[in-house]
């Protein structure tokens, strides 16, 4: 929203030399936040007033003339052309100390001796009124060289000028300021008379107000803010009441919840030839155009003090015959449709408010007026429509037809039930006071429909409650004139204060004692107050177990080169159920984004497959994990409130990884299942992994689905992809990917593998190595089985060094190798028990497996 | 004879440790080894074989003496030949890059959000956490966000079901949504209040959505972390320190926090919290006279939102508003991360781009 200096001023004696951003602050850190400011005369930067001395035909384009341009003393240093030669053939003198520029123009209505509004290069311009605003350039137009632009009204935002002024001919006009007498060079802000200062105001940090959605709302804050008075609204003049019977006007509000209030007004002989200059000017500086004169002056009221106003042309509504105006506030019917004033038809339903004539809605209450019943330049007639209307209605209808308008935004914040009487009672004045024929005006009916309307609730509360809350002594004195300069009544008993808001605040915004301490907190300004830190006993919190882990699992992945990556939870199951992964059932998003992503994911695999799909030819290893809840179409722990029997969807805390590299499918299982184990005792347990027989798995290499237990309860699992997935996913055939996932929810809550030490051992050892050729079926589990029944107690460990299949091992067999250790906890052992050892070994490994040792 | 022995004894040390240190290129080591330390006819090689020979005695003079020029010899050797092969063909180029052992990353968003778990762990808060799929209770009503509150929009909220725990409505029409992806942290201040009671500290980091169109600067899911501070007396200037000292911890000491009012339905009075900006300095203007960029010219940067807990939020989680007041504040990590590193779409967080992630 827009909030004009000038206008301000009508209202408040602000300080004189006021610098527009020690006002934004103001408002910013007191009222609502200022999201920026501009002088009006930035917005006419590098353009100035000139006189066209001489126009010449464009040699090469009929449409165009070349006009010579005085453009008085100025230099602008932006351009190069200057004072390209001087006009013989002009009527006007030129002093030699001004510049003559010339310029390519296609206005029709472009003649010598006329004032006209120059932007000169570096000026911003809209083209042809049309899109962005550019920087105007010296350019060359079929061939000649143009030094600026002679601007029309809308190419510099100045469309409400441009459409009182007389057209000639057919096409485009240029904005003609002949009246101003202007000096030429003079800049055009200041010919115009441009020097307010305009702040956009954030529509959202207004939203709990609606008083503030004008100008006199914004002087009433800064009035306070600033110790000075506030000006009361010029006294409404009284207009003649006519008697004349000759029309009627009735008013039937049919659903008063959503219409609490409807002032009608029927006014006959309204003769207003334009609308006055000064209203123009203010409208413009916050960027509505000036319409018609009776637009205009409901547009006016509007931003002055915050009450949409609409106006009916009334012979456009009356019904002929009996020449009765009705005006029927209702619901609209089922399939009922009307043109707004936009020229757009408008499907409408029985949720939305309308005002209806006998037949037909003319209007949607509070959004927008109807085409076929607003005013033109012939009406004479009018009735004015100053109402309230149901806030969350006039919201839902806005939002259904995707048109926010000025009035639905005021609307939906819930406007005071009184407003609309001042309101009228302004627009008659400025109808008057804007009339050039007063002759027969009348206001010949006034209808006022409402509901009782309530008066504001009192708040009773202590004034130490508000000390209280917000931390210091506060004088009572200037807390009580805070609240009174905003309309507030104050009644002080010796202990208690009895507060009750004024109507413009009390519709939604304040009700409670704690509303009443932010009025006095924010006037006092919240960075007044001594900063005081809360004290604490010293117990510590309760340590979650969810982030211990997270630190852990992290550190360790990050540690051995995994990437932390992070993904929406919405997902596309055709993506994925073709590999057996988000089958079934999700928890369904309703109004999704993106209608084929409408479930939530039930794992995080898909959202690491596809990091692996993005990055495949930036790294040849890739390693991504990602930790984050998933969510499961059955009922979970949290209830959906206290004491509820219904769950919320389960959704535990979950993390996976995805391990990418060139390797065989062997090893990366082996990869995976040691990652696991490794990640499980950072984490504090003892993992048993175990690989799930005979299960098939579109998505997985079978034989390789495998389960994670820690400390005996199940908490994940992990798998080599298959090649139907790799392919999918683009990675090479020499590429393998194995994955993981781990239920964090589950894992935190099993008890840790109590560690115990285990006393360094006394005698030394005796390591030796084994390399035995088997057959390639052969499981290393049956090896380490046999190995580990053949020796005695002697053998303290093995450990598998190497697997090797080709070159001096034949054709389906392999190579394995291991480092065995022997040791006694009693003795030294020798060569010779150990060589016992192995020798049984040996043997059962050829007995067993037909096992041949390698030398 | 033991005499003679020792003397060739000597003389082989003297001569060999000559030869060794004279040898320039391996194969003159490998002749030098071979002479005196060579199986078959190596110079020491023929005095140990000899050794036994002699008498127990001499043995045992000669013996260790012998035995001893062996390994140093061949130490001698074995050190020649390591500088030997270290000089050929300048084998070491020190201005090879190094090899930088290959580690994660971790997301930038994780790394901001421990920084200030760890923080506030330190001055005694609860770490709270809770459902991303949220009931409308817990995420609104409870909130003192009315039935018409515009947020609950299909427009600004995503809505989800699970046909099990679908409702139909009193006319048993159509289903009636009613459980939605959390649209902030807030609704685990209700969960914290009824799980852990009052005087209540905690922070409460999580993932939150809104329905709304994606692009640089606006997210559909983002990070979010709130704050909720409940006590009796609980007042603005406690809230006002508290804001101050951590915005002082993430940013530094130069930078600056203001309060101003806002607006939220969960807290009574509302606040909102600027920091100064650090391109300009909070003067809203660069060195060369034009407005910032960062900031639009203003100084300032929008960073959080809070307040004093409403009475209403406080009813709903249990507590009497009537004995107990509160503070909350809420903001996004992403947009500190953004902020930190200069980092312009926050897109970038849920992309997975091994280029970007690997910058942090």
């Amino acid at each position: 929203m827009k909030i004009s200096l000038n206008w301000l001023r009508e209202f408040v004696d602000l300080p004189k030399n006021i610098q527009p951003q020690e006002l934004a602050d103001m408002l910013s850190l007191h009222v609502v936040e200022v999201e920026g400011w501009e002088r009006e005369e930035d917005r006419y930067a590098d353009m100035a007033v000139g006189r066209v001395v001489e126009v010449r035909d464009h040699p090469n384009a009929d449409r165009l003339k070349i006009c010579l341009v005085d453009i008085g003393k100025l230099i602008n240093p932006k351009s190069q052309i200057q004072n390209p030669k001087q006009s013989l053939n002009s009527k006007f003198q030129i002093p030699i100390s001004h510049t003559v520029v010339e310029i390519v123009c296609g206005g029709k209505n472009v003649k010598a001796g006329m004032l006209v509004a120059v932007a000169l290069p570096g000026a911003m311009v809209k083209w042809h009124g049309e899109g962005e605003l550019v920087e105007l350039k010296e350019a060359e137009v079929r061939g000649v060289k143009s030094y600026g632009m002679i601007c029309a009204g809308e190419e510099i935002g100045l469309e409400g000028l441009q459409a009182v002024q007389p057209k000639v001919g057919d096409g485009p006009q240029i904005l003609d300021i002949s009246y101003t007498h202007a000096k030429l060079g003079s800049s055009l802000a200041q010919a115009l008379g441009k020097n307010d200062v305009v702040f956009e105001i954030s529509n959202v940090s207004l939203s709990n107000r609606p008083d503030l959605w004008s100008h006199y709302g914004m002087a009433r804050e800064l009035a306070v803010l600033y110790g000075c008075k506030l000006r009361l609204l010029p006294n409404p003049k009284q207009i003649q009441i006519s008697n004349a019977q000759n029309t009627k006007l009735v008013v039937r509000v049919q659903d008063k919840r959503l219409c609490p209030r409807y002032i009608g007004t029927l006014v006959e002989n309204v003769h207003i030839a334009e609308t006055p200059a000064s209203m123009v000017k203010r409208l413009e500086a916050v960027g509505q155009r000036s319409i018609s004169p009776l637009v205009d002056i409901s547009n006016y009221v509007m931003f002055e003090i915050g009450q949409p106003i609409h106006i009916f042309d009334e012979s456009r509504i009356k019904n002929q015959e009996s020449r009765i105006v009705e005006v029927v506030v209702r619901r609209a019917r089922k399939g009922e449709k009307m043109k707004t004033l936009d020229g757009i038809e408008q499907a409408l339903d029985e949720e939305m408010l309308v005002i209806a004539d006998q037949k037909k809605p003319i209007a949607i209450a509070g959004v927008m007026g109807g085409e076929g019943s607003g005013v033109s330049v012939n009406t004479d007639s009018i009735i004015i429509e100053s109402a309230t209307f149901d806030p969350v209605s006039v919201r839902k209808t806005s939002a259904r037809l995707g048109l926010k308008t000025d009035a639905s935004q005021r609307f939906e914040k819930s406007l005071d039930p009184n407003l609309p009487a001042l309101a009228t009672a302004r627009v008659l004045q400025l109808i008057h006071d804007c009339s050039t024929n007063h002759s027969g005006l009348s206001v010949t009916a006034a209808v006022d429909v409402h509901a009782p309307i309530p008066a504001p609730k009192p708040i009773p509360m202590s004034y130490e409650f508000i000390e209280r809350r917000i931390g210091m002594k506060i004088s009572r004195g200037s807390a009580k004139k805070i609240l009174q300069g905003l309309g507030f009544s104050v009644k002080e008993t010796a202990k208690n204060w009895n507060i009750i808001p004024p109507a413009w605040r009390a519709t939604r915004d304040v009700s409670i004692p704690e509303d009443i301490v932010e009025e006095i907190g924010r006037h006092l300004d919240y960075n007044s107050i001594p900063d005081a830190l809360p004290s604490f006993p010293i117990t510590p919190p309760p340590l979650s177990l969810h982030h211990t882990l997270e630190r852990i699992i992290k550190h360790f992945l990050v540690g051995v080169g995994f990437y932390e990556v992070a993904h929406k939870p919405f997902l596309d199951p055709r993506a994925w159920e073709r590999f057996g992964l988000e089958k079934g059932a999700h928890v369904e998003v309703v109004n999704p984004v993106d209608p084929h992503a409408r479930y939530l994911r039930q794992s995080l695999l898909p959202g690491l497959f596809d990091d692996i799909r993005l990055n495949k030819n930036k790294a040849s290893t890739l390693a991504f994990f990602e930790w984050g809840r998933i969510f499961i179409p059955s009922e979970g722990e949290f209830a959906v409130k206290k004491n509820a029997k219904e769950r919320l969807p389960h959704q535990p805390v979950t993390f996976s990884l995805a391990l990418c590299d060139v390797a065989g499918i062997e090893e990366m299982l082996r990869r995976i299942e040691g990652l696991a184990a490794a990640l499980l005792r950072a984490a504090g347990h003892d993992a048993k992994l175990t690989i799930a027989e005979g299960q098939q798995h579109t998505s997985f290499q079978k034989g390789t689905v495998f389960s994670v237990a820690a400390n005996g309860v199940p908490v994940g699992g992990g798998a080599v992809t298959s090649a139907l997935l790799n392919a999918d996913l683009g990675v090479t055939v020499k590429h393998n990917i194995a994955v993981m996932s781990i239920d964090i929810d589950t894992l935190a809550g099993v008890h840790q593998t109590v560690k115990k030490f285990i006393p360094l051992p006394e005698f030394p050892a005796i390591e030796r190595d084994l390399a035995i050729v088997i057959a390639d079926n052969i499981t290393y589990e049956g090896v380490e089985k046999t190995i580990r029944g053949a020796s005695s107690v002697l053998l303290e460990s093995l450990e598998l060094f190497d697997i090797f299949r080709g070159r001096g091992v034949p054709e389906g067999m392999k190579s394995l190798a291991f480092h065995l250790t022997f040791r006694s906890p009693a003795r030294t052992l020798t060569g010779k028990e150990v060589d016992e050892e192995m020798q049984k070994i040996i043997g059962r490994l050829q007995k067993n497996h037909a096992a041949r040792v390698r030398e | 004879m033991t005499n003679i022995m020792e003397n060739e004894i000597s003389k082989i040390e003297q001569e060999a440790v000559a030869a060794i240190e004279a040898a320039h290129a391996a194969s003159t080591l490998n002749n030098v080894r071979a002479k005196y330390l060579g199986r078959s006819d190596g110079a020491l090689t023929l005095v140990l074989r000899k050794l036994g020979s002699l008498s127990l005695e001499e043995r045992k003079r000669i013996g260790p003496a012998a035995q001893a020029l062996k390994e140093k010899l061949e130490k001698l050797c074995d050190a020649q030949e390591a500088q030997l092969l270290g000089q050929e063909g300048n084998a070491v180029d020190a201005t090879l890059p190094p090899l930088v052992p290959e580690a994660g990353h971790l997301h930038p968003v994780t790394q901001v959000r421990w920084q200030l778990e760890d923080l506030f762990s330190r001055m005694g808060f609860i770490i709270a956490d809770g459902p991303e799929v949220e009931s409308e209770w817990y995420n609104f009503d409870a909130l003192n966000m009315s039935s018409w509150h515009p947020a609950r929009d299909m427009q600004d909220t995503f809505y989800v079901e699970m046909q099990k725990l679908k409702i139909k409505d009193q006319n048993g029409g159509a289903a009636s949504p009613r459980l939605v992806l959390r649209t902030h942290t807030s609704p685990v201040q209700i969960r914290a209040m009824e799980k852990y009671g009052v005087p209540l500290r905690c922070i409460i980091p999580g993932v939150c959505y809104r329905n709304e169109a994606t692009d640089a600067r606006h997210e559909n899911s983002f990070p979010q972390i709130e704050g909720l501070v409940i006590d009796r007396d609980i007042s603005i200037a406690h809230l006002n320190a508290t804001v101050r000292m951590f915005l002082k911890e993430i940013f530094g000491a130069n930078v600056e926090a203001r309060a101003r009012p806002g607006f939220f339905p969960f807290t009574e009075p509302s606040v909102e919290y600027d920091v100064s900006c650090r391109i300009c300095g909070k003067n809203g203007m660069t060195a060369n006279g034009s407005r910032c960029r960062v900031c639009k010219g203003t100084g300032w940067l929008e960073f959080m939102g809070a307040g004093l807990v409403h009475p209403v939020v406080l009813r709903n989680g249990g507590v009497d508003p009537k004995k107990y007041s509160g503070f909350a504040f809420g903001f996004g990590p992403a947009r500190l991360v953004m902020m930190k590193y200069g980092i312009d779409d926050n897109r970038l967080f849920w992309s997975g781009d091994m280029r970007f992630l690997e910058q942090f």
